[in-house]
């Protein structure tokens, strides 16, 4: 009774640590489901929640591969026009009102963006799940009813990350990435992503609620939901300019 | 009443003895009352650099604002705000402003600074900004342009007529970027101020931080400068709980603690200072008892009582302190005086250190009379008790041994 057991341990711990490559893919597979193979076109109304005052800003979003992405606010009125574009490790930031463009120091990637509980880097994707880490499947959970992957993700050595780890739950049918929860240093978790309202957009199944929670802050989030969302349009590289960021619509 | 007479004759009949007595309570009371004057002419340059002419004595602000100075706890500045600082008679001025900090930027040059949105009509009376203005003018009423501390112009290479941007995270998550005409370059007496101030209108600071009506603290000048406590009760009482008012020793403990700090490694000074004066009164009143041994002892054997006769002695030297205090007194104030018209200036180290805490380099002296009062005084005291040494030996002299001496 007790050798099968260990038997079956084993088997288990086997099945999950030699498929370290498929932890990879999947992650890679849950990546290009919600930004496209080659590209996506988002437009999105994010929504700063805050103990006492809730704040809207409404953007567009533009991006090809891991490499180049480009975001437009649209509302509101005060900040309309403002951009924000990434060209592989660069990234800059238009501001209209001081007709300027500032060019985002890594420094600065920490930094929240627009005021929600998200980073500069959150939003231009220095990082990327895909490229900057070690992947590890190391169990399976439900999660909403549903049978999720779930996969350790670890920085490489050279990667530009903040996080000790994270782990990442991945739905096993659809691919899409549920809730990721990131850890600081001290291995303490200290910011969560919550997926929800699942919906068919350009046929595809996506997420299109994220909700960020910092832990160490009570009462505050970021919520982002997607209005519209288009993969895999024809998309030039010449697209991601800092002169296409002053004019873009 | 012989008692006096003779005292008063004593001290005249040997006019040198009397003068060097008198000498040492006078360079005494001037030198304590000097140390004493620059040491409070500091503190009050202090206070002045930075409170008189910017924080203000009082500040009232949201008590979440008080921990961690965010613009997010800024408080309204509602008519009925008005209301009870324009009732309240002990207060001079008060001024209703917004300070946050935003990223400056000129052509090339990007600086942190602070950003002063204030009532601009308000600051002409409570701190004369206008007159710190020495390159351009100053802002109108509603004006849509900047005033830049020297220091901050000059890091940035700007001066008035060029543009200035600010770049900040405004109010509740919103971003605050503008592009603003520079009117007028300001000087403070503290370095400090100069290297980051600011300011702009109230109204603008209010359309920059997306913050109308939002103020984040209310600075206010009482009366004569004075924290009259009846009236910071008062003013506690009637505002709301989450509101905090606080003196400018809560406001900034960083420069009421070096005072006193200063104050007490001032005492220690002054206490070795004391001890030296009184060591040197005590050395006249030795000298004076040795030298009038024979004379004390004579009058003993003639049948004068010891106990008047210590009086009369005592008499004698509490009068010369008297005198030199007086005399050290209007010695002190002319010397003070001029120093507080032609304040001593430190030298380029120095400076530098001064400009660190934010202070200018500059020792004026403080002409408060209570100083020169206080420390005549004290003198006096303590000359008055060294006295009491010749009051006892002569209580238990012996006529014979005296005149033998």
């Amino acid at each position: 009774m007790l050798y099968r057991l260990v038997i079956l341990i084993l088997l288990l711990q086997g099945s999950f640590s030699g498929r370290s490559q498929d932890a990879t893919e999947i992650v890679k597979a849950s990546e290009e489901k919600i930004r496209g193979v080659s590209s996506a076109y988002t437009e999105i109304e994010l929504k700063v929640i805050r103990p006492k005052w809730t704040r809207e800003l409404e953007m567009k979003s533009w991006s090809k591969g891991d490499d180049y992405s480009l975001v437009l606010i649209t509302y509101p009125a005060k900040e309309k026009g403002t951009a924000f574009l990434k060209k592989k490790k660069d990234a800059w930031n238009w501001v209209p009102a001081i007709e300027r463009t500032i060019k985002l120091s890594p420094s600065m990637m920490m930094q929240s963006w627009m005021g929600s509980d998200f980073t500069n880097d959150d939003f231009v994707k220095e990082s990327s799940l895909v490229r900057d880490y070690d992947h590890k499947l190391i169990g399976e959970q439900q999660l909403d009813g549903k049978l999720c992957y779930k996969i350790e993700l670890i920085p490489k050595p050279e990667a530009a990350v903040v996080w000790s780890r994270v782990i990442l739950y991945i739905d096993q049918q659809e691919l899409i990435q549920m809730k990721s929860e990131m850890f600081d240093e001290d291995d303490d978790m200290v910011k969560m992503m919550i997926a929800s309202d699942i919906q068919t957009m350009d046929k595809r199944k996506i997420a299109t609620t994220l909700t960020l929670v910092p832990l160490d802050k009570n009462g505050y989030k970021t919520q982002m939901k997607i209005l519209k969302i288009e993969f895999d349009r024809p998309l030039q590289e010449s697209f991601f300019t800092t002169q296409n960021m002053k004019s873009v619509q | 009443m012989i008692v006096f007479k003779m005292a008063w004759r004593n001290i005249w009949r040997n006019k040198r003895r009397t003068y060097i007595t008198m000498a040492s309570i006078f360079f005494a009371v001037i030198l304590s009352s000097f140390m004493m004057s620059i040491k409070e002419g500091m503190y009050a340059q202090m206070i002045d650099s930075t409170i008189g002419n910017y924080t203000g004595f009082i500040q009232i602000n949201t008590s979440a604002f008080t921990e961690d100075h965010l613009l997010d706890d800024g408080m309204e500045f509602t008519e009925s705000i008005i209301t009870i600082l324009d009732l309240e008679s002990k207060i001079s001025h008060y001024i209703p402003r917004i300070e946050n900090f935003a990223l400056a930027a000129g052509a090339d040059q990007t600086k942190g600074s602070m950003v002063i949105g204030t009532d601009i009509e308000k600051e002409r009376q409570a701190t004369e900004l206008h007159k710190r203005v020495i390159d351009g003018t100053y802002l109108s009423k509603s004006d849509e342009g900047v005033l830049v501390g020297k220091g901050l112009a000059e890091y940035l290479k700007v001066k008035a007529g060029d543009t200035l941007v600010l770049l900040s995270q405004g109010y509740h998550g919103s971003s605050a970027a503008g592009k603003f005409p520079i009117r007028g370059i300001v000087t403070f007496g503290s370095p400090e101020l100069s290297k980051q101030l600011v300011i702009l209108t109230l109204e603008n600071a209010q359309q920059f931080y997306s913050c109308s009506g939002i103020v984040t603290q209310i600075n206010i000048w009482p009366e004569d400068d004075k924290l009259d406590k009846s009236m910071l009760s008062r003013l506690e009482k009637s505002f709301d709980d989450d509101l905090d008012v606080r003196t400018w020793k809560e406001v900034l403990p960083e420069v009421s603690d070096m005072i006193e700090a200063d104050k007490v490694e001032g005492y220690v000074f002054m206490f070795i200072l004391y001890l030296v004066i009184s060591f040197g009164i005590f050395g006249t009143l030795l000298m004076m008892l040795i030298e009038r041994m024979y004379e004390f002892g004579m009058l003993i054997s003639i049948g004068m009582k010891r106990s008047k006769l210590a009086l009369m002695v005592w008499f004698e030297a509490v009068a010369l302190t008297l005198a030199g205090a007086m005399l050290g007194i209007l010695g002190a104030v002319p010397i003070c005086y001029y120093f507080n018209l032609n304040p001593i200036k430190f030298g380029n180290e120095i400076e530098k250190m001064f400009e660190e805490y934010g202070f200018e380099a500059v020792m004026r002296t403080s002409l408060d009379l209570n100083i020169f009062l206080e420390q005549a005084v004290l003198i006096v005291l303590v000359s008055s008790i060294l006295s009491l040494y010749p009051f006892m030996k002569i209580l238990r002299m012996n006529a014979l041994s005296a005149m033998k001496a």
